[in-house]
């Protein structure tokens, strides 16, 4: 089965083979801003001629800004529902993009660290991701992207209220800022929902791995900034930077605490869990995701080989659902699927070694 | 494409889709958004946002008693309050009386803080000026000052070349 997106899933990627980036607590940085081109209404309130001009315009666009390297550009209508799933899963467009056809695309960056989508809520959802903690380096690159597409687009702005968006709740900077987090020590301490309260009375937002309306499971979630007016893009990276040094924090002081006081119930789990990966017949996606969760909290720990880690942060995407029906070449049954992620994560971790149980630490 | 998922309360589509983790126990909701406060969780989640949004577009448009319609794109006061989204860029002017009391329930600002279009400003400044050059330059022409529309012509084509420059740099 040829599919259009194919080279996209074929292609080293940036959250999918970054050996020397993936650090312990923190999967990945993201930055996306919200842009609409003046004199032309929202998507919402677009008709269908008009939608696909605003998407040619931005289109040529984003394919020639220098940041965007070897652009990929793809229309939401020429993708299959198994296509359009895998760009969610890869963290590529969002989940209401896919939900919306009437000229809505994404133009994609050679290594997949940079995308832009059109015509979601906003005419253009500019997005950027670095795998790691970095979230001054993204707002560079992003804000070179934004300046080079500024030359030749012109974005609806006012200069009391700065970037007019769709919802108000976008307007001025457009900024939404989020970390992705892996947080087992807190989750496992019953400690998460505290850390949840806490971040949620600063203006900040906590949701699961895909986004709004999506589970916590892996232990996997994303913190990001909620309000985008009255304060500088500066100010609002500053202050999530540093809620997210505290919980990190916070997760690094959990680990330790379970490492002292209750060590023999969580080298069982790491180690259950190195085995149900590599024997494993039977294996939804959520459980995968506890699994895998377990191995890089293992990885952190030290009890496997470093690259361990990177290995887990590409397993994350690829055992996902639509990941493991492009893997069958075919939309087949959760079952089916179920048996298949299993198979696809013996084979990877076959040459994984034994947990090193002895070398455990924080 | 997967069916939209319903309100856990009342089974209409659901807008709301919540994830409490307590002690280790997952928990989901879906809610519409009328029965979002009288669901348990999230009554403890921070809806906040969401029904602060709602409850300033109601309040200021029941204080200022105003009707708002914009001109460009048809956007009415019905349509903003039932989608919490403008309609286009112009809808910010034409809500104007409500727009700060919607904002300051969502926003901690009122002011634009961040970043602006270089360009994009460049080319504003510019467009005024050259509006007015070319009415003053097409006035000339029908009233057949010929000596005034030539400079007016040169003054255009020197802009221009100007709005180049300035872009360019």
């Amino acid at each position: 089965m040829q599919l259009k997106i194919d080279s996209l899933i074929r292609a080293d990627s940036e959250l999918t083979h970054q050996n020397t980036s993936s650090v312990p607590i923190i999967l990945m940085t993201r930055i996306r801003l919200a842009r609409n081109l003046s004199g032309h209404n929202f998507p919402n309130h677009s008709e269908v001629e008009k939608s696909a001009e605003v998407f040619e315009l931005c289109r040529k666009a984003i394919e020639s800004a220098p940041e965007m390297g070897s652009p990929t550009t793809v229309r939401m209508e020429d993708l299959s529902t198994m296509e359009k799933k895998i760009l969610v899963e890869r963290h590529l467009v969002s989940p209401e993009l896919i939900e919306s056809t009437a000229g809505s695309g994404v133009v994609i960056n050679g290594d997949q660290s940079c995308a832009v989508m059109i015509n979601e809520e906003d005419h253009l959802r500019i997005q950027s991701m670095l795998t790691g903690f970095h979230l001054d380096k993204v707002w560079s690159t992003i804000d070179a992207l934004d300046d080079s597409l500024e030359k030749k687009l012109d974005f609806a702005y006012s200069e009391e209220l700065g970037f007019l968006t769709a919802c108000p709740s976008n307007v001025g900077t457009g900024l939404r800022a989020s970390v992705m987090m892996h947080l087992p020590g807190l989750v496992i301490s019953k400690n998460m929902e505290k850390v949840i309260r806490a971040v949620n009375q600063i203006g900040l937002v906590v949701r699961g791995w895909m986004g709004e309306g999506s589970d916590a499971s892996g232990s996997v979630f994303q913190i990001s900034n909620q309000q985008t007016l009255g304060e500088s893009e500066e100010a609002i990276l500053k202050r999530l930077g540093n809620v997210l040094k505290t919980v990190r924090v916070q997760e690094e002081n959990a680990r330790s605490r379970i490492l002292q006081t209750d060590q023999n119930r969580i080298l069982d789990r790491i180690g259950r869990a190195y085995g149900i990966l590599r024997n494993g017949h039977l294996l939804s996606s959520g459980e995968g995701m506890s699994l895998l969760s377990l191995i890089r909290l293992g990885a952190d720990f030290g009890m496997f080989p470093k690259d361990t880690r990177c290995l887990v942060d590409r397993l994350f995407i690829e055992s996902q659902p639509a990941h493991v029906q492009y893997l069958a070449e075919s939309e087949i049954e959760s079952a089916a699927r179920d048996s298949l992620r299993a198979s696809f994560m013996r084979k990877n971790f076959r040459d994984i070694p034994e947990p090193d149980f002895e070398s455990a630490s924080t | 494409m997967a069916k939209p998922k319903q309100c856990d309360h009342c089974g209409k589509p659901a807008t709301i889709h919540l994830t409490q983790i307590v002690g280790g126990e997952i928990r989901k909701v879906d809610l519409c958004e009328a029965c979002q406060f009288k669901d348990s969780m999230a009554a403890d989640f921070d809806l906040k946002p969401f029904a602060k949004l709602a409850d300033g577009v109601l309040a200021a448009h029941n204080n200022t008693g105003e009707v708002h319609a914009c001109p460009v794109c048809g956007c009415d006061d019905n349509s903003f309050q039932k989608s919490g989204r403008f309609g286009c860029p112009d809808c910010y002017e034409a809500f104007a009386g409500i727009v700060p009391e919607v904002l300051r329930n969502i926003q901690p600002g009122l002011r634009h803080e961040g970043k602006s279009p270089e360009v994009g400003l460049v080319r504003r400044h510019f467009g005024r000026k050259k509006v007015e050059l070319r009415k003053e330059l097409e006035s000339a022409i029908r009233e057949e000052r010929f000596e005034a529309a030539a400079v007016y012509r040169d003054q255009l084509r020197k802009l221009e070349g100007r709005e180049a420059n300035a872009i360019e740099n």
